[in-house]
This record gives C-alpha cells, sequence and structure tokens, in this order.
C-alpha cells in the first residue's frame, strides 16, 4: 500500500532517499549497541563466576571481628523522612562491621524528622564540627551538630539549611572523620553483611582501589523485617515489576561488565563506598548538577587519570541496597526524565574526556558508549522505530521484511534481559521463585512493547529540558513505608 | 528495496536464531533454578539430619562411639554435610569438644585432602584449603601455611597471614611480617590483625615483633609500632618514643605516635613533645592526641608547651587554658 | 532445671547451645532471630534466661536486650559475642547484658555461666 503515490512522486523519492541515508546508520548503529550488550552480558558473566568463587574464600568474620580495620562512616542525608528515619538509623547502626560511624544529615526539613531523631536517640550537643578540607565546599548554613547521648550508639546528627541531597551529603563528609565513607538514603534498605562485602576490595588491593559500588534492587514486593529484606519477591505493580527487570539489567550487565573491563562508569549515589581521603581531593558532589553520582564518579576518574595514578573503581555484585521504586508513571517520568537531564550534564560537564587518550578506557571506550547508547539512545531508538513504520507506509520495505526487522529487534532486546536473568541466576544468593521467573521474562517481553518506547520519550523530555536550560524539579516521592508486599 | 543485500533470507534466519536463543536462555533459567532449588532442599534436608549428630557427637553426651562410627564412615552428599557441619563447629567452639571434632575430622581425611588441594594450580583452591588448615591448626600444617604466605597469588598470602594466628611464635611473625616486604599486595590490615592475634597469644612472636621496630624496612617498623599499640603493653612506651623522635620515615612515625595515644606513659611525654614539632602534619596531630590522652597533669607543661608555639594545625584541638593546671 | 531461650542466627551453634544447655538439666527453647525470640518470649512468660548472639540479622542481639529492658523484662541474658573489645562489650552492658562469653567459647563454661546467672538470685 503506497500512501504517498497520491501527493506525487517527488516526494516520494525523498522520502525514499531518506530512508536509504538512515537506513545503513540505523542498522550499524543496532548491530553495535547488540555487540556492546554482548560484551557486557559476557563480562557480566565472568564478573559473577569470580565474584562466586572468592566469595568462598572470603571469611566475613574474621572481617567482622578483626581488631583492626577499615572506619567507615555512613553518611545519611534527609529530607522530610520523619517516617522511617528513625527504624533506618537504627537498622544502620545495626549493620554487621567493626567500626563504623552514621552521620544523618537533616536537610532542613519541614517535617518532624529532627525530633524524632532527638527523641529516639537522646541526642546532646556535639563537639564534632563541619570542617570541609581539600576542596571540598558546603554550602548550607548549619545548624548544629548533635551526637547520641550513649557514647556506645556511634551516630551524630548535623542540622542543616535546606540545600539539596549532594550538598548535605558533603555536609556529612566534613564531619566524618573515618578512613571510608558511605552515602546512603534514608529510604533505602541495607543486608546485614552489605558493608562487610562492600569493603573487602579495599582490603584486596588497598592501594589502588578508591571507590567500590554495591548492587541496588527494588524493595517493592519484599517484605521487610526490623530493617531487613527477609523474603524477595516481585511487587504487584506492572510498572514496579517491569523496573525489577530494568535494574537486574542495569546492575548484572551494565555494572559488572563495566567494572570487569576495568571502566565502572557509575557508581550508584544509593549505595557507594568511597575513600574519604579521595573524596577531599575532588571536592565532593558537586551541588549544581543532578547526576551527582555520575558526576562524582567522572571526577574520580579524572583526578586519577590525571595524575597517571593507578587506581580502581569496583563493583561488588554481592552487597545489595534495596530502594523503592516508582510506582506510579507520574514519579517515574520525573525520575526519567532527571536522570537524563542528569546525564546530559555530567557528559557535557566532563566531555574534554570523551575521545582523549589521556583519560585511557574510560575516555576512549566507557565515554563514546555512553554517549551513543546511554545518552543517545531514546533517540536512536524513537526515530529507528519511526522509520521502520514510515518505510513500511511508504511501500520502501516490503511490510513482511519490516515486521521481521521489528521482530528481531523485539528478539534481541529480550534475550539481553533473559541473559542478564541468567547470569544472576548464576549467582548463588539469589532466592527467586520460578513464579517470580516467570513474571520477570513476561516483563522481558512486555518492556519492549511500549514501556521502553515510553521510557524513551520521557528522556527525551529531560534532555530536551536540559538543553533548554530550564529549571529540573526533583519532585516528591510518596513514602509507602517499609512494610510493603 | 533499500538494502539489495538485507535479503528476506538473511532477515527471517537472524530472527529465528535470535529467537532461538531467548528460548534456550529461558530453558536454562529454569533449568539452573530447578537444579539450584533441588540441590538447595537435598542439603538442607541432609543437614537436619547431620547437625544433630555432630552436635552430640561434639558434646559427648553421652558418649557413644557408635556414633562416632557412624560419623566417620558418613560417605556421599551425607559426608559431605557432615564435613560441613564439623567445619562450621570448628570456628564456634574450644576445649575438649574442638579436639574431638578435629581428630575426627582428620580420621575422615581431611588434612590430607587439604594438603593436596593446597598444591592446586589455582588460586582460589589454594586459598580456600590454607584457609581450612588454619582452622585445623595442626602443628604439622605449620610450615605449609607459613610457606604459604610466599605464594605468588595475593588472596592466598592473604589468607595464609590470617591463618598464622592459628600458629603463633617467632618463625610465624617473621612470615608475616616478610609480607610487607615483597611489595605492596597484602593489605598492611591483614598483617597487623595477625600480628596482634600471635602477639597475644605468643611470648616469642612478641618479642620478635618488637625486634621489628628496628627493621630497615619502614612498612614493618610501622606495623610493628601500630601492633605494640593494640596490645595495649605499656612496657613498650619507651621503645615507641624512641621510634617517634629518631624514625626518618613519616608513616612509621605516625604508626609509634597512634600507638602511643593507646600505651603512652609519662616517660613519653618528652617524645611526644617532639613529635609534635614534626614536620609531617598528620605526626603533629597524632602526638598531640597522645598527649592529650595522658592524665593531665603529667602532660600539663607539654601542653602548655604546644599551646605556646601557636601551630594552627594543632590549635583547635587543645584544651582551652582554665582545663590546664598550673599553666 | 529452668526453662531458658537460646537465639542464634547460626543453626550449629543454636544446636550446640541448646542440646549443651538440655543435657545439664533446662529445658529450652529456641529462635534464629531477635523478632522471633520476642514471640516466643511473649509465648512463654516462664522463661528466665536467655542466651543471645550479639550479631543477629535485623534486630541485634543488643537491640533486643534494650527492648526487653524497656518492657521492664528481668530476664537474665548471657551474650556470646565473637568481638571482644573492650567498646563491644560496654554498650551490651550499659543495654542490660548481665553477662558475655566470647566466641569461640567453650560449651562446658556456657553452662556454668548459666547456671551462676540463675543462681544469682
Amino acid at each position: 500500500m503506497d500512501v504517498l503515490e497520491l501527493t506525487g512522486t517527488w516526494v516520494d523519492d525523498a522520502v525514499r532517499a531518506v530512508l536509504l541515508w538512515t537506513a545503513i546508520p540505523s542498522l550499524l548503529y543496532f548491530l553495535a549497541i547488540a555487540v556492546q550488550q554482548g560484551v557486557l552480558v559476557l563480562m557480566g558473566w565472568i564478573d559473577v563466576r569470580a565474584s562466586s568463587a572468592r566469595r568462598d574464600v572470603l571469611d566475613l568474620a574474621e572481617t567482622a571481628t578483626a581488631p583492626v580495620s577499615m572506619s567507615l562512616t555512613v553518611v545519611m542525608a534527609a529530607y522530610n523522612e520523619s517516617a522511617v528515619i528513625a527504624e533506618s538509623v537504627r537498622s544502620v547502626l545495626a549493620l554487621d562491621y567493626p567500626d563504623h560511624e552514621v552521620v544523618v544529615v537533616n536537610d532542613g526539613s519541614t517535617d518532624d524528622t529532627l525530633e524524632v531523631l532527638r527523641r529516639t536517640y537522646d541526642l546532646v550537643p556535639s563537639d564534632r564540627e563541619v570542617r570541609p578540607a581539600g576542596s571540598l565546599q558546603v554550602r548550607g548554613a548549619v545548624r548544629g551538630v548533635l551526637e547520641a547521648r550513649d557514647p556506645a550508639v556511634p551516630l551524630v546528627v548535623v542540622d542543616t539549611e535546606n540545600s539539596g541531597r549532594a550538598d548535605a551529603s558533603n555536609a556529612g563528609l566534613a564531619v566524618s572523620a573515618k578512613d571510608l565513607v558511605v552515602f546512603f538514603d534514608a529510604d533505602s534498605v541495607l543486608d546485614a553483611d552489605a558493608l562487610l562485602l562492600a569493603v573487602q576490595p579495599f582490603l584486596d588491593d588497598p592501594l589502588r582501589v578508591v571507590c567500590t559500588g554495591g548492587n541496588i534492587r527494588a524493595v517493592n514486593g519484599c517484605r521487610v523485617v526490623a530493617g531487613r529484606v527477609v523474603e524477595e519477591g516481585m511487587p504487584r505493580p506492572w510498572l514496579a515489576r517491569l523496573q525489577v527487570v530494568e535494574y537486574l539489567r542495569a546492575f548484572s550487565l551494565g555494572r559488572a561488565g563495566w567494572s570487569r573491563l576495568g571502566a565502572l562508569m557509575l557508581v550508584s549515589g544509593a549505595f557507594g563506598v568511597y575513600r574519604r581521603d579521595m573524596l577531599l581531593e575532588v571536592g565532593g558532589f558537586d551541588a549544581d548538577t543532578i547526576g551527582e553520582d555520575f558526576e562524582l564518579t567522572m571526577s574520580l576518574h579524572r583526578w586519577c587519570r590525571r595524575r597517571r595514578r593507578a587506581y580502581r573503581l569496583v563493583f561488588v555484585a554481592e552487597p545489595t541496597c534495596w530502594t523503592e521504586v516508582p510506582e506510579s508513571r507520574a514519579v517515574l517520568r520525573r525520575q526519567r526524565s532527571r536522570w537524563h537531564r542528569g546525564l546530559w550534564e555530567v557528559l557535557w560537564k566532563h566531555r574534554g574526556m570523551l575521545l582523549n587518550p589521556r583519560y585511557g578506557r574510560i575516555g576512549m571506550i566507557g565515554l563514546p558508549s555512553f554517549w551513543l547508547f546511554e545518552l543517545m539512545a531514546p533517540l536512536f531508538e524513537l526515530v529507528g522505530l519511526a522509520l521502520i513504520l514510515l518505510a513500511m507506509a511508504v511501500g520502501a520495505i516490503d511490510p513482511v521484511l519490516a515486521l521481521t526487522a521489528l521482530g528481531i529487534s523485539l528478539g534481541v532486546g529480550i534475550l539481553v534481559t533473559v541473559l542478564a536473568m541468567l547470569v544472576e541466576e548464576g549467582a548463588r544468593r539469589r532466592r527467586t521463585t520460578v513464579a517470580d521467573l516467570g513474571v520477570m521474562v513476561l516483563c522481558a517481553v512486555v518492556e519492549n512493547l511500549g514501556y521502553r518506547q515510553l521510557t524513551a520519550v520521557w528522556r527525551l523530555q529531560g534532555w530536551w529540558q536540559a538543553l533548554r536550560g530550564s529549571t529540573a524539579s526533583w519532585g516528591e516521592m510518596t513514602r509507602t513505608g517499609f512494610a510493603t508486599r | 528495496m533499500i538494502l539489495p543485500w538485507l535479503t528476506p533470507h538473511l532477515l527471517v534466519t537472524v530472527l529465528v536464531i535470535v529467537w532461538l536463543l531467548v528460548a534456550l536462555t529461558v530453558a536454562a533459567i529454569l533449568l539452573s533454578h530447578a537444579a539450584r532449588v533441588r540441590t538447595e532442599r537435598s542439603q538442607h534436608a541432609l543437614d537436619e539430619a547431620a547437625r544433630p549428630l555432630v552436635a552430640r557427637f561434639v558434646l559427648d553426651d553421652p558418649a557413644d562411639p557408635g556414633l562416632r562410627a557412624t560419623l566417620r564412615d558418613a560417605r556421599g552428599a551425607f559426608g559431605d554435610r557432615v564435613d560441613e557441619r564439623l567445619l562450621a563447629v570448628l570456628e564456634g567452639i574450644t576445649g575438649e569438644g574442638r579436639e574431638r571434632t578435629v581428630a575426627l575430622l582428620v580420621d575422615r581425611g581431611h588434612p590430607a585432602r587439604l594438603r593436596r588441594r593446597a598444591r592446586s594450580r589455582r588460586a582460589l583452591i589454594r586459598a580456600a584449603a590454607i584457609r581450612r588448615l588454619g582452622r585445623l591448626a595442626l602443628p604439622a600444617d605449620a610450615d605449609l601455611v607459613r610457606r604459604a604466605t610466599a605464594d605468588r597469588a595475593p588472596v592466598v598470602s592473604s589468607v595464609a597471614a590470617r591463618a598464622l594466628a592459628a600458629y603463633p611464635g617467632a618463625a610465624s611473625a617473621q612470615a608475616v611480617l616478610d609480607l610487607l616486604r615483597a611489595g605492596a599486595s597484602v593489605p598492611q590490615l591483614v598483617v597487623v590483625n595477625s600480628l596482634i592475634g600471635q602477639g597475644e597469644a605468643d611470648e616469642d612472636a612478641l618479642a620478635r615483633i618488637r625486634q621489628g621496630l628496628e627493621d630497615p624496612e619502614a612498612r614493618v617498623r610501622a606495623a610493628c609500632a601500630q601492633v605494640l599499640g593494640e596490645l595495649t603493653s605499656t612496657a613498650d612506651a619507651p621503645l615507641l618514643g624512641e621510634l617517634l623522635r629518631r624514625d626518618p620515615t613519616a608513616g612509621v612515625q605516625l604508626a609509634a605516635a597512634g600507638a602511643l595515644r593507646r600505651v603512652g606513659r609519662a616517660g613519653a611525654v618528652p617524645a611526644l613533645l617532639e613529635g609534635t614539632r614534626s614536620a609531617w602534619g598528620p605526626v603533629r596531630l597524632q602526638a598531640l592526641q597522645a598527649l592529650l590522652a595522658l592524665p593531665r597533669e603529667v602532660a600539663a607543661p607539654a601542653l602548655a608547651e604546644v599551646a605556646r608555639r601557636g601551630d594552627p594545625l594543632l590549635e583547635p584541638l587543645l584544651p582551652r587554658p582554665a582545663d590546664l593546671p598550673g599553666s | 532445671m529452668a526453662h531458658v531461650l537460646a537465639v542464634d542466627d547460626d543453626p550449629d551453634i543454636l544446636e550446640l547451645v541448646a542440646l549443651k544447655l538440655r543435657s545439664a538439666g533446662h529445658t529450652v527453647t529456641t529462635a534464629g532471630s531477635g523478632e522471633l525470640a520476642r514471640d516466643v518470649l511473649a509465648a512463654h512468660p516462664d522463661i528466665e534466661l536467655a542466651v543471645v548472639d550479639h550479631m543477629l540479622p535485623g534486630m541485634t542481639g543488643v537491640d533486643l536486650v534494650r527492648a526487653l529492658r524497656a518492657e521492664g523484662s528481668d530476664l537474665r541474658v548471657l551474650m556470646l559475642t565473637a568481638r571482644s573489645q573492650e567498646r563491644d562489650l560496654v554498650g551490651g552492658f550499659s543495654a542490660g547484658v548481665d553477662d558475655y562469653l566470647t566466641k569461640p567459647f567453650s560449651p562446658r563454661e556456657l553452662a556454668v555461666r548459666v547456671r551462676a546467672l540463675l543462681d544469682r538470685r
């Protein structure tokens, strides 16, 4: 059916010319992304096997009871978290680690977050000071520093004016006095031995490792008791289920793969362990960027490579941070839009590193990959889809062939996801049921039939907003509390 | 056609391959899952059977030679679980029960198996074997574990250093300290923790650690200083003071000052005062903190001296003049 | 001769503790976590002593003791801990732990300490 026959031949030719010119790049792009995913699958698989093997030899109990250990500060920036803050802090204090303290930064909450903390932990004024060192800057005015009256409870609470999560985290960093710093969200849940596992690379390779990142999973649908996940499960809403599958792919392949390639591009702010001295060197988080965790990771790469310092960023698959994923479309839209905007801002800020041999694998492999396959992906995906549909309408391609091409695209999309699921099965700690696996496979299919395209639209919106320079809003995540099922 | 070589045949072939791979992967997931679940279930069932038997055997209450024979002769999957339970128990208890458990593990052939695996080509297998041998702590394996600290794989030498806590003594302390010479592949922490364990348990090891304060290698001196601080024996304060004054390396001075925070005595005050004049900031800080850790009357003159100097780095930590007696 | 509760997430240690105390003549109930322990204590008010592991998943041993003391419980508590540093023990004592036993422990010593705590009336 040649729709454009009626409008005249020159339009027809023009359309055919457009299609001709874009067909090959589209095909190349598709192949390139397939190869990249293939490499990440392979690397992810290797990483999982290596971690499992290492785990056999690891003696967590020894690390946990060692007289001398790497001390650690957990920095939690909290804004209006009165519903969960007491439980969250308690569960972080209860983490299995020989020497850790918790610094909560109250980022000018308008609810009674501070009051809850004060009551629960019997806070008294502290001698500790917010002392920015190195190139660290703290913008939010500090209203006070408190600590738990009981000296056996290593809790410090910094009360500041509202200045955003990045700046609040920096304030927490400025107070901390331990070797390592972990940034953690008040609404997340950590496994009991997460710190012990996340710190292990620092012990295995003390001179080079500067930062490690852990796994992040959706807590929706899991049973949480006393601040720990006791039973994993898939959430009920389909939107959340699709995200579960997304995260699986992003971490098992994305992070694990890049880490194995020696080019870990992103350590999530939700669960990252950093050496304190390194953080001070790079000045902590950039409070002006939205993708502050990505920015921090890039800063670390930049700093180390400029100084030609042997260094490593490691992804550790076992320690898991469980976080709540949006269950409403509106919140999800804002989140994806924000993420992509953050991605753009950071990539642009560090554009000097792109294809710059001085920055080794990051500049020559990681960044180009992120530019092409993360930043521009939504553009290519939507345009590619539009092209095929247009081609079908114009009669440039046999509709059966067009559908075949779409079928291949769909198949590859699903294949990558199920391969990620297979890699995960190889990791011993997963406790999913067959029913959940079935749901995940279904999600892998459904994801490509609208969800992906939808998130692509949102991401493009975010990018467009960033390019136009409009201010982004954070949006609220309505807190559903911990005990979800 | 847009691209002439993009034949229908090619596309359809690719389509079929891709979906075939999808189907295979899904099948692999389900199979892998089923296998794992089955293994876990059977292991769990066998564990439930083995655990009470092992517990009764370990406690020897009531004494039952038949039980020992049953456990000794356990084979196959059940035998594996018995081994796991015995090894788990080994980590948790001391005394007669532990000796009984070790004896049974020896009878079940563990040491021989582990010694073989300690020669494996794969580093992680060697490491796992060394770790288990350290748990068993059989005197016959002391040399093997000690030699393993010189293994080419850092994970093996790390594990061996930890395992040497089971064989405290001068030779073991030496082997662990040598790890600091060879290069940076074993973290200082592992060495320090191992030495703390050894120093606590054995006089000869402690003596060797003290000797290490004069070692030509800076990392060794620093590690020994840190260990002596953790072992909190104030008898070492003079030695540490000397180290703080004389050592040319910042890291060693820092370790000495840090150790003196824990074991400082009045006699160490002059050395600490000198430490507060060090060219290196962290050393000055640690020395001051060590002074602050001493009884106030003892350290007062020294603290007053530091206050007079007006060092901006030390200023924030100094007590207010009113808190200093007799300044 | 008393009803005792044993709490540990390590099933091997839990089995040993339970068996040792049973052979010493006590009635022993076990629990694998702090939350289960609370349920057991609520269901059996005749429990006089609890042997609690320091590191439990979720609610730690010290958290459990603190919560029990806050409810006014006069349950005797013997805590098993792998960490022997002073700073770790002090926190427990101030939370209401009666006595500590460091791991690895001697089963005989466990029975003796339990006996001593029960006699301390």
